[in-house]
């Protein structure tokens, strides 16, 4: 328990001024992102990241030496999880009617989205670290990274792979929306929770509150499923 | 308020052994919230901060693509297709789910 607060408090000050190159590209990306009128493409991620990058080969700081300094930055990311928690509460009890139909899109959508990298990881690279490495990308950060540690895949590689399913996500799901013909905001955040997880949710929560409520939903619910079924799963496939 | 989140954190580590902690830690703030009471008004403040600034807290660990050893990164084309025709198959399969029950109809 003192241990565990002590590493956290180490994370928390190990931060530096270096951080300051984090919130600078956050803020470089954020205002280009509101001035393209907010075009997925130019996700703040997307802008402020290579952005950040070339600056640390300018300035010749490691990227090890950067990651640390931003520990504050990265211990954020388990509050934040928990703060999910806030508006799946609100949301929830507007949800109650339809909540059977939400756990059957969660579960077979999460099962889906999972199972549906894993083979086609295991038919293109053959590589069966890239293949555990993958299988928990439609999973918010926080929550895939833990599961990639417990499968044994790359935990460096995690971050890209769920960055990229979630940017992926918001660039193809208003036109798959478009030609099924789901018009319906609820199921279409939903839909962006479950496969696309935090950048989805940030995208349907642009679009309404509601939106946004359901795709926290289908966000948190596939987190908490997939953690319980990929481990083992995994686990009786590689034996 | 942060206390409230340091507190929501405190009781994930100590009972998130096998669960990840943050998740555990949800889902305790979840059924707390359920009940009505102070702790929304005081809670949800902070909340919507942070999930408004989301996308800063991953940006270190995005940094690190970059930075990847030559090995991983020649896979990283092929990684891509991987990612995008899994989740466009996935986004497909669960419209087409949803749309097959029929649930976009009823309000």
């Amino acid at each position: 328990m003192t241990d565990l607060l002590a590493m956290q408090w180490q994370q928390i000050t190990a931060s530096s001024w270096v951080m300051l190159l984090s919130v600078t590209g956050f803020w470089l990306g954020m205002s280009i992102y509101r001035r393209s009128s907010e075009k997925p493409l130019l996700h703040p991620l997307i802008i402020g990241t290579p952005f950040i990058a070339i600056l640390l080969v300018l300035m010749s700081v490691d990227f090890d030496q950067y990651y640390k300094a931003n520990g504050l930055l990265s211990w954020l990311l388990g509050p934040a999880t928990v703060a999910l928690a806030v508006p799946l509460a609100k949301y929830l009890k507007q949800m109650s009617k339809v909540i059977p139909i939400l756990t059957i899109a969660v579960l077979f959508g999460g099962f889906f989205a999972a199972v549906s990298a894993l083979s086609l990881a295991l038919w293109l690279t053959s590589e069966p670290i890239m293949m555990l490495s993958i299988a928990a990308k439609s999973v918010t950060t926080p929550i895939a990274m833990v599961i990639t540690q417990q499968l044994g895949g790359l935990i460096t590689l995690i971050t890209p792979i769920v960055l990229f399913t979630g940017i992926i996500g918001i660039l193809v799901a208003p036109r798959v929306f478009h030609i099924v013909g789901l018009e319906d905001e609820r199921w279409q955040g939903l839909i962006l929770g479950v496969t696309a997880h935090a950048i989805g949710t940030l995208k349907a929560f642009e679009k309404s509150p509601r939106c946004g409520a359901f795709s926290t939903i289908g966000m948190g619910l596939n987190g908490i499923w997939t953690s319980i079924f990929l481990v083992p799963m995994i686990q009786i496939f590689t034996v | 308020m942060v206390i409230f989140q340091w507190l929501g954190e405190l009781v994930v580590q100590r009972a998130g052994v096998i669960v990840p902690g943050s998740l555990m830690g949800m889902l305790l703030l979840l059924i707390f919230l359920a009940y009505p009471s102070r702790l929304a008004s005081i809670v949800e403040p902070v909340s919507n901060r942070l999930i408004q600034n989301l996308s800063l807290l991953f940006i270190p660990a995005c940094v690190g693509v970059f930075f990847l050893g030559p090995a991983i990164s020649l896979q990283i084309p092929l990684l891509m297709v991987v990612i995008a025709l899994s989740t466009l198959l996935a986004i497909i399969f669960m419209a087409v789910l949803i749309k097959t029950i029929g649930a976009d109809k009823n309000d």
